[in-house]
């Protein structure tokens, strides 16, 4: 009698599944997101690191989105190109010996890439073009992009054209591509799983290091919505990775050499980007690029300039002032944004967050005049509304859902007797009755000259 | 075959080429900024002269060129401390000539005392935990025998779940104040004076017994990272934190706690919170609270060496380069300058646990064995990593993922294949049977998601079930002792936080206990509806 071997046992379990699926899948509803509600909060805090494509491409330009930040940008979320450069290219470099797994390897690697490709975005400072447009061709020229744009924009194209069967299918296929796209997940981490273990015999410390790296990674990428700081340990391992590449000896000085090049390049432009440490504060004044080695803000009070109100002040003009008065007594407050919690005293039992306005919309929705959206608030203990004037700027969503709540709530505070402005560092210009041109700290006026970042109501 | 290894190697370094080059040119691309970095560079002279140091402290230290004829290089912490301050004040300068600020010597005074009392503070922090965890490891003898950065590794993070530990339970009796804070601190070093003492000798005073196989670019690499902690320590020189997350959470809480002297109600288990309040507490220091954020990203980049050298075998001076590449990385920096997180926290209690368990499999191997748990020092080092896996659940519940992989290798070193593809099975499952999707959202964009659960587990219970038919029940039982009994230490460690999210969250399921109650929940959008509609009525 034959012994039961693996391969026995996986093609039981395949007839098996295809007889038990259909009964299983019978009992589940369909409980697909279709409509996407206007504020769906964890859609725009959470999943603006993941992507808003098909899900299926989601999960699989993980490690391409996460390295090249398309999807959310910011040094917050730049992890280099290492994982997505260079990693790919170790388990290349490992499978070398074997003519099959090497081949199978470029293959995979080229189809991953057009996949990857497929589903990115240029993104340039002043603008940010989806590539699958229908106004692409009204709207932007290529010709008007630098040369880097216009390569990645043909690329791209080229890419999409060629996995468009793929991406088409997927986009019509939707309720499909929801059911299959955990099983697929699955099985590809099971398989890579498999591999590692039972093929990876002559790598033996490499095989435990791959095995805690795939393991890892692959909750990382199902659980945490693409949110780089909750998987920092693979960070440092495909790092190690690296390193064992040059300890292999079948590898040509070519190769090696190249990795090598890379290795510097990243060296020097990190260190050189992390002196000059250009950032959002400065992003839009050049003249202040490469000098803020340290931040200005705080420069004084470690010098014994400043103290801490003073540093306050500084750092957000007009806010003490605020800061101040919402200290002198235990009031409740209504926050959007800002990280002023920080300075208000007893703020965990005083300040009710509604970063992603989900709230502010509800009431809205249920009183559309607004002095009886700020009477609902005051109604609860509300006394003082602080608001991050910058909120828009996270919203990556496709339908904007997020600025559309923040226009909401701009227009429940405009011209509104039911509250005053006792704080903001926006400056508008407006014109006097003497005709003169004059310059106030307010959130509404005929121009903005200084958009600032907060500002901050009394309920009355 | 000849021709055809050529061709592989050809096409190996041109298809390399090629994926690099395109990667390269679409991350530069959406990263802009890293262009104007280099062409609106501005600290030339700073860069000149702290090079121009580096290069020659690493000829130094390598006995290369001018330094051929030295005996041994003489460097010891406070070598490397002067260093620091020579590092502070030239960068002070330096962006003084940018910012035009009037300084004076007072000045340079300020931030080098502040600076200095920042640093005291913390290392009598890293003393209390040293000696706690040093206390503690008595009962697991074999940790001593490890030696090495991994011996420390693991005397630090066991010896930070004691201080935390304490600290929790001061702050449930509301006894989170100067001199109850201090005293806990206190005790540990004091008890193990001598243990301590010749700890501070040999980190300060006896010079550091230089490794022969560091090179010149090994050194350089080191002082690379010495610089890169000097200029990132100004932003530790705060009354406050510049990010988000840190201002209306982590460092909040530590504030928060300093204010009220006791636990605060709400959020997730927030233990390093709790060590980096004694900052505030104990200190009177928002540059303390701050510095013991970041404190677990240095002691990081010792797991990383260790781990390179000692068990992967990588050339010294590529694992020195390789901290360095981690610091460098910017969202990594992000956690050093604006964003005071726990994240890098969790990585220094990782890395301890991830240097503990490839030490105990490699000497293992040595035997040749695949029996993971032989004698009381096996159960002893499956104790150990429970217990570490435990105090990290506390630091943040995410640190789940680093369990499910050493439960898998723990399966594994039996080599027994099926049955830990079929646990690894049965574990990704249990992700979605218990909705732990749902906390991205991404839960809502899939369909048959308890199909999809139902249907791994029973391809995970049938490849068990293959392993059993194949090694008998007996392998299975084996693999299993030591899984269910990190779980059931697991929960121990972690249970001080499960109860107090109990007694807190006015939901009582499963998720609430282990996530915590939202902070401030008195505020109800619903009630606050229903009761201004009664209101209206």
């Amino acid at each position: 009698m034959n012994r039961i071997s693996s391969k026995h046992i996986l093609f039981a379990l395949s007839i098996f599944l295809f007889l038990l699926v259909p009964s299983l899948e019978a009992q589940e509803e369909d409980k697909v997101l279709t409509e996407i509600p206007l504020g769906d909060i964890k859609r725009e805090e959470i999943q603006r690191y993941f992507g808003y494509e098909n899900v299926l491409f989601r999960y699989l330009t993980v490690p391409y989105d996460s390295s090249i930040n398309v999807n959310q940008q910011g040094r917050f979320v730049d992890i280099g190109f290492l994982l997505i450069a260079v990693f790919p290219l170790i388990l290349l470099g490992l499978s070398f010996k074997n003519k099959k797994a090497f081949y199978s390897i470029i293959g995979l690697l080229t189809l991953y890439l057009l996949i990857c490709l497929s589903n990115s975005l240029l993104i340039t400072l002043e603008a940010y073009y989806p590539v699958v447009n229908d106004d692409w061709d009204i709207a932007i020229k290529p010709q008007y992009l630098s040369y880097t744009d216009q390569f990645l924009y043909h690329l791209y194209a080229f890419s999409e054209s060629f996995m468009s069967p793929m991406i088409e299918y997927a986009k019509n296929n939707n309720a499909l591509t929801s059911k299959i796209t955990y099983g697929i997940l699955f099985s590809i981490f099971l398989g890579l799983l498999y591999w590692s273990m039972s093929k990876v015999e002559n790598f033996k410390k490499e095989k435990y290091l791959l095995i805690v790296f795939m393991s890892y990674f692959f909750l990382w990428m199902l659980l945490s919505g693409g949110i780089i700081w909750y998987g920092f340990l693979f960070i440092p391992l495909i790092i190690l990775f690296i390193g064992i590449i040059f300890e292999q000896e079948s590898l040509s000085r070519i190769y090696k050499n190249l990795i090598f090049t890379v290795l510097i390049i990243w060296t020097t432009t990190a260190i050189i980007n992390r002196v000059s440490n250009i950032d959002v504060t400065v992003a839009n004044y050049e003249e202040h690029y490469g000098k803020t080695i340290i931040n200005g803000t705080i420069f004084p009070y470690a010098m014994g300039i400043f103290n801490e109100d003073q540093t306050i002040d500084y750092s957000t003009p007009n806010l003490s002032k605020a800061l101040n008065k919402i200290n002198a007594d235990d009031e409740l407050i209504y926050m959007v944004g800002t990280s002023f919690s920080f300075n208000i005293r007893n703020n965990l039992k005083r300040i009710f967050s509604d970063n992603a306005l989900g709230n502010i919309w509800w009431i809205a929705k249920n009183y559309p005049d607004k002095s009886t959206q700020i009477d609902v608030l005051k109604q609860a203990g509300i006394k003082y509304m602080i608001i991050d004037l910058h909120t828009p700027s996270l919203d990556k969503t496709p339908e904007q859902s997020l600025t559309q709540k923040f226009q909401l709530l701009l227009n429940t505070l405009y011209q509104n007797p039911s509250v005053s402005l006792i704080g903001t560092d926006r400056i508008i210009e407006f014109i006097d009755s003497n005709g003169n041109q004059q310059k106030l700290a307010n959130v509404f006026g005929e121009k903005i000259l200084n958009p600032g970042s907060y500002a901050i109501y009394e309920i009355l | 075959m000849q021709n055809e290894l050529k061709i592989r190697k050809s096409i190996l370094w041109v298809f390399s080429a090629i994926w690099i080059g395109i990667l390269l040119i679409d991350y530069w691309d959406k990263h802009p900024l890293y262009w104007y970095s280099i062409t609106h560079f501005k600290y030339l002279s700073w860069s000149i002269i702290l090079l121009t140091i580096g290069s020659l402290l690493g000829l130094y230290c390598s006995r290369s060129l001018l330094f051929k004829s030295i005996k041994a290089p003489w460097i010891n912490g406070l070598v490397v401390y002067l260093l620091f301050i020579i590092g502070l004040c030239l960068t002070a300068f330096s962006f003084n000539h940018f910012f035009q600020a009037e300084l004076n010597f007072s000045h340079y005074w300020h931030l080098v005392s502040r600076s200095t009392y920042t640093l005291v503070c913390s290392f009598i922090v890293l003393l209390s935990a040293l000696s706690s965890g040093h206390l503690l490891a008595r009962f697991a003898p074999y940790l001593a025998q490890i030696g090495g950065i991994t011996t420390y590794l693991v005397h630090l993070a066991l010896g930070f779940f004691i201080i935390i530990l304490g600290l929790f339970f001061l702050g449930y009796i509301g006894q989170l104040k100067q001199l109850p804070v201090l005293i806990w601190l206190l005790i540990f070093p004091i008890s193990q004076y001598q243990y301590v003492i010749k700890y501070i000798k040999k980190v300060l005073i006896t010079p550091f017994i230089l490794d022969e196989s560091w090179s010149f670019w090994g050194y350089f690499a080191m002082y690379i990272g010495l610089i890169y902690s000097t200029i990132n320590f100004f932003f530790v020189q705060a009354p406050f934190p510049l990010g988000f997350d840190a201002r209306n959470y982590y460092v909040n809480i530590s504030k928060l706690l300093a204010e009220s002297g006791s636990l605060v109600e709400g959020f997730q288990p927030y233990a390093w919170s709790l060590l980096t309040s004694v900052g505030y507490i104990a200190f009177y220091s928002p540059e303390v609270t701050l510095f013991l954020s970041t404190l677990g990203g240095y002691i990081t980049c010792w797991g990383i060496y260790e781990l390179g050298t000692r068990y992967l075998k990588l050339n010294k001076n590529y694992a020195l380069w390789s901290t360095l590449l981690f610091m460098i990385t910017p969202a990594i920096n992000n956690h050093w300058i604006i964003e005071f997180k726990i994240d890098l926290s969790l990585l220094f209690i990782q890395f301890a646990i991830l240097n503990l368990l490839f030490h105990w499999f490699f000497e293992k191997k040595k035997t040749e064995s695949s029996t993971l748990i032989k004698d009381k020092n096996d159960w002893m080092i499956v104790v150990v990593i429970a217990i570490l896996m435990g105090f990290s659940l506390s630091i943040k519940v995410l640190s789940v993922f680093l369990t499910y992989s050493v439960f898998l290798l723990y399966w594994l070193f039996s080599r027994d294949k099926m049955g830990a593809l079929g646990l690894a099975s049965i574990g990704v499952s249990l992700t979605l049977l218990l909705k732990l999707d749902e906390i991205s959202g991404l839960r809502a964009y899939h369909d048959l998601q308890n199909t999809t659960a139902i249907i791994f587990i029973l391809i995970g219970v049938a490849l068990l079930s293959y392993s059993i038919y194949k090694n008998g029940v007996k392998l299975l039982l084996r693999n299993s002792k030591p899984i269910v009994l990190s779980g059931l230490i697991m929960i121990g460690c972690f249970s001080p936080w499960l109860v107090k999210n109990y007694s807190e969250s006015s939901k009582k399921d499963v998720i609430s206990i282990i996530l915590g109650g939202i902070p401030n929940s008195e505020l109800d959008l619903g009630k606050m509806l229903r009761d201004y509609k009664k209101q209206d009525e």
